[in-house]
């Protein structure tokens, strides 16, 4: 069904890039549905299911969306073309199933599946329709995130070969092993951490802590990898509050240091800069700033609304987010340089989860 | 005629000026389920659809609020009012009047005389009104709950979800009516049954919210989008701040309806994790926890499941200094009210 729904709704003033936007959009929970944009003529198109429909995903050559939406039972992860044609479920072993993300040559799609702590990581393979448990099966891991180059993995595991034995079988060139990251729950109840994971097809293991901040348990959460794999963004409530920390072959460092919460890294496309939101002046809103750190700039704060969500256009000199500076959450467009905030549409109910198809003037 | 229903008719010539469906209209908060608390002298937050003249009326005095007006997003303003010194101790209904505008909630602001260093609090949960799994009325059971409150010493009461079977707007009706029989402030949030079209946020407003009794934050939040991708809209942001708002108090309580381990992953970081809350009180089960671990996976977070109230059960807990590491200390279940056919009877 395509609809062009409202045009953009305030004028075009900070020149939008061209290209497709997809996001979700409804007037409650029950009827949240998938939709794409196509900013250069502001069509609108209903793609998703329509059944509690899970924020987007793009494939990295801008072919495919993948989303969660509910099924028969449970919520499933599905796959369809940016035009909404191609739609097929992908999970199969698991009823719940929950933030897919592409692998880096787009032939393979991984999420969580399973209930509460016996989730674990699924990785659907495109070419062979078949789907396989990552990790051995360890049970507890939430998130995943692939790893674009092992650059990572060759400096760990050149230091510790035991660590290396728990992800790749003796022998195996870890080089060419593909690998993702994933959020590991540890514990027993009443004595949960997180840490941070490796995951290959044949095993998994937490970060060894003398790459994290401290050696002291510490809760992270929202490991990403930068685009050209050789630094790592994650959180960790290290020091106290949660904090945006980078690590590289230098070691980790604290990149948003505040006492108000940060959190959320989103590595641009060149991988040079990271969009995070912290509550440092009061309210939510979106940052940025450089791998090194120099400063802090701000990107979307409003000192009566909250904005989150942030998505990075395919060449890096916009953002997309979500704020309800007018009310129900609506999307926003922003200049990284210069400013200037464009309302992406003017329609009633909400509009969440904006994806930027990663796909060069699309 | 069933004894609740004799109450029902009563009552419904005492109620406030919600409309004629029961659902808000002009004032949001506070309300029946969402009150002010507070000493006189001090100020509470309004959020409302339109301005006019504040006022507190009870029986037939009138109290004159002082009114400082702050944008808020939206079509809706706040308005943060002063009660007088001079105002005295009570359950107050909120009114609001001027030009084309007109509404009052009843039992919307409680003026105390001071906070206690230690209190109780009730705690009643998954009331289910419309729910015929007993032979007893859903409200009659309610009710014998709300009465045997009135008679405790309860500071306030924690009512925690599934107030209603299946989300009917006319399940919302009577349970407001139960619930303003209730001589205590009645602190309200949703459950994954009140989840049908908006009639929860009609009845009641934020999902989410805080408020302070004496030195004691409470953060009051709903998980009934239990299990989806939760956080894209933005609730994160409201526990992140409600979170931050209670910190300086001196226990920080945490009230809703359900905990899993399910639940966003960035709200849990919030409230478990980063500046964990100090306690959590849920329902949900329908059964009481056997360990805190079962409760609550996090360290540090001590965690009460309360049985239903719809099968006649409630729990009271008892807020006070830190003594030993103690101060929080939840009493044992209730079972108040009779749920079968000679309870009926």
């Amino acid at each position: 069904m395509l609809v062009a729904l409202v045009a953009i709704a305030t004028h075009v003033s900070i020149g939008l890039p061209s290209g497709h936007l997809a996001y979700l959009s409804g007037t409650d929970l029950d009827d949240r549905t998938l939709c794409v944009v196509d900013l250069s003529t502001s069509t609108h198109q209903r793609v998703g299911n329509g059944r509690r429909d899970g924020a987007p995903c793009w494939s990295p050559d801008g072919e495919w969306i993948a989303y969660t939406t509910n099924g028969e039972e449970g919520v499933e992860v599905r796959i369809l073309r940016p035009d909404g044609t191609g739609s097929k479920a992908v999970s199969q072993a698991h009823t719940w199933n929950e933030s897919p993300r592409w692998s880096p040559d787009g032939k393979r799609l991984a999420y969580a599946g399973g209930e509460g702590l016996q989730k674990t990581i699924m990785v659907y393979d495109l070419v062979s329709g078949e789907e396989q448990a990552w990790g051995g099966g360890h049970p507890g891991l939430l998130r995943p995130t692939w790893l674009p180059r092992n650059d990572l993995l060759l400096l760990l595991t050149s230091e510790d070969s035991a660590w290396a034995e728990q992800i790749v079988p003796v022998g195996a060139d870890i080089k060419t092993t593909p690998a993702l990251l994933a959020m590991g729950i540890v514990g027993l109840p009443g004595a949960f951490t997180t840490d941070i994971f490796v995951a290959t097809p044949f095993g998994a293991a937490p970060l060894p802590p003398t790459v994290l901040p401290s050696i002291e348990p510490r809760e992270e959460w929202c490991a990403e990898p930068a685009f050209d794999g050789k630094a790592l963004a994650f959180e960790s409530n290290d020091g106290g509050d949660r904090e945006i920390f980078v690590l590289t072959k230098r070691g980790a460092a604290d990149v948003s240091n505040h006492h108000a919460a940060d959190w959320n890294p989103v590595w641009s496309p060149d991988s040079r800069w990271l969009a995070f939101e912290s509550f440092r002046d009061g309210m939510r809103g979106i940052y940025r700033i450089s791998r090194d750190a120099v400063r802090v700039i701000p990107v979307a704060v409003d000192a009566n609304a909250d904005c989150w969500d942030a998505t990075w256009s395919s060449d890096g000199q916009h953002i997309a987010y979500v704020s309800n500076r007018d009310g129900d959450p609506s999307i926003y467009i922003t200049a990284i340089e210069g400013g200037g905030v464009e309302a992406l549409m003017d329609a009633p109910g909400e509009e969440l989860a904006p994806a930027w198809s990663p796909r060069e003037g699309d | 005629m069933r004894r609740g229903a004799a109450v029902f008719v009563l009552l419904a010539t005492a109620a406030g000026a919600r409309d004629s469906a029961g659902l808000l209209s002009t004032i949001i908060t506070p309300n029946e389920g969402v009150p002010a608390v507070l000493l006189a002298g001090t100020t509470f937050d309004a959020v409302v659809t339109a301005q006019g003249d504040l006022s507190l009326r009870r029986e037939a005095e009138t109290v004159a609020l002082e009114v400082e007006w702050l944008p808020l997003p939206g079509d809706r303003d706040l308005a943060r009012c002063l009660v007088p010194e001079n105002a005295a101790a009570g359950a107050y209904e909120l009114v609001i009047s001027g030009d084309g505008v007109a509404d009052n909630l009843v039992r919307a602001v409680w003026v105390v005389e001071s906070f206690p260093e230690t209190y109780a609090i009730a705690h009643i949960t998954d009331t289910h009104i419309g729910s015929t799994r007993h032979a007893r009325a859903s409200e009659d059971i309610f009710l014998d709950l709300v009465e045997h409150v009135n008679a405790s010493d309860a500071a306030f009461v924690a009512i925690t979800g599934d107030v209603t079977e299946n989300g009917d707007a006319e399940q919302f009706q009577s349970f407001l009516e139960v619930l303003n029989r209730c001589t205590k402030p009645t602190f309200v949030c949703a459950g994954n049954h009140d989840r049908q079209a908006l009639h929860y946020e009609h009845a009641f407003g934020p999902l989410d919210y805080w408020f302070t009794y004496g030195e004691d934050g409470y953060l009051v939040f709903d998980t009934k989008d239990f299990m989806v991708s939760a956080g894209l809209d933005g609730q994160d942001s409201l526990l992140q701040r409600f979170r931050r708002a209670i910190m300086p108090c001196r226990w920080r309580i945490g009230l809703t309806h359900r905990y899993e381990f399910d639940m966003g992953m960035r709200s849990q970081l919030t409230l478990f994790v980063d500046n964990p809350l100090d306690y959590l009180i849920y329902g949900h089960w329908h059964r009481a926890n056997a360990t805190n671990a079962e409760a609550m996976p996090w360290p540090g977070v001590r965690a009460t499941v309360t049985p239903a109230a719809i099968n006649g059960a409630m729990r009271m807990f008892r807020i006070g200094p830190a003594v030993e590491g103690a101060g929080i200390e939840a009493g044992p279940v209730m079972e108040i009210a009779g749920v079968g056919e000679e309870a009926a009877r």
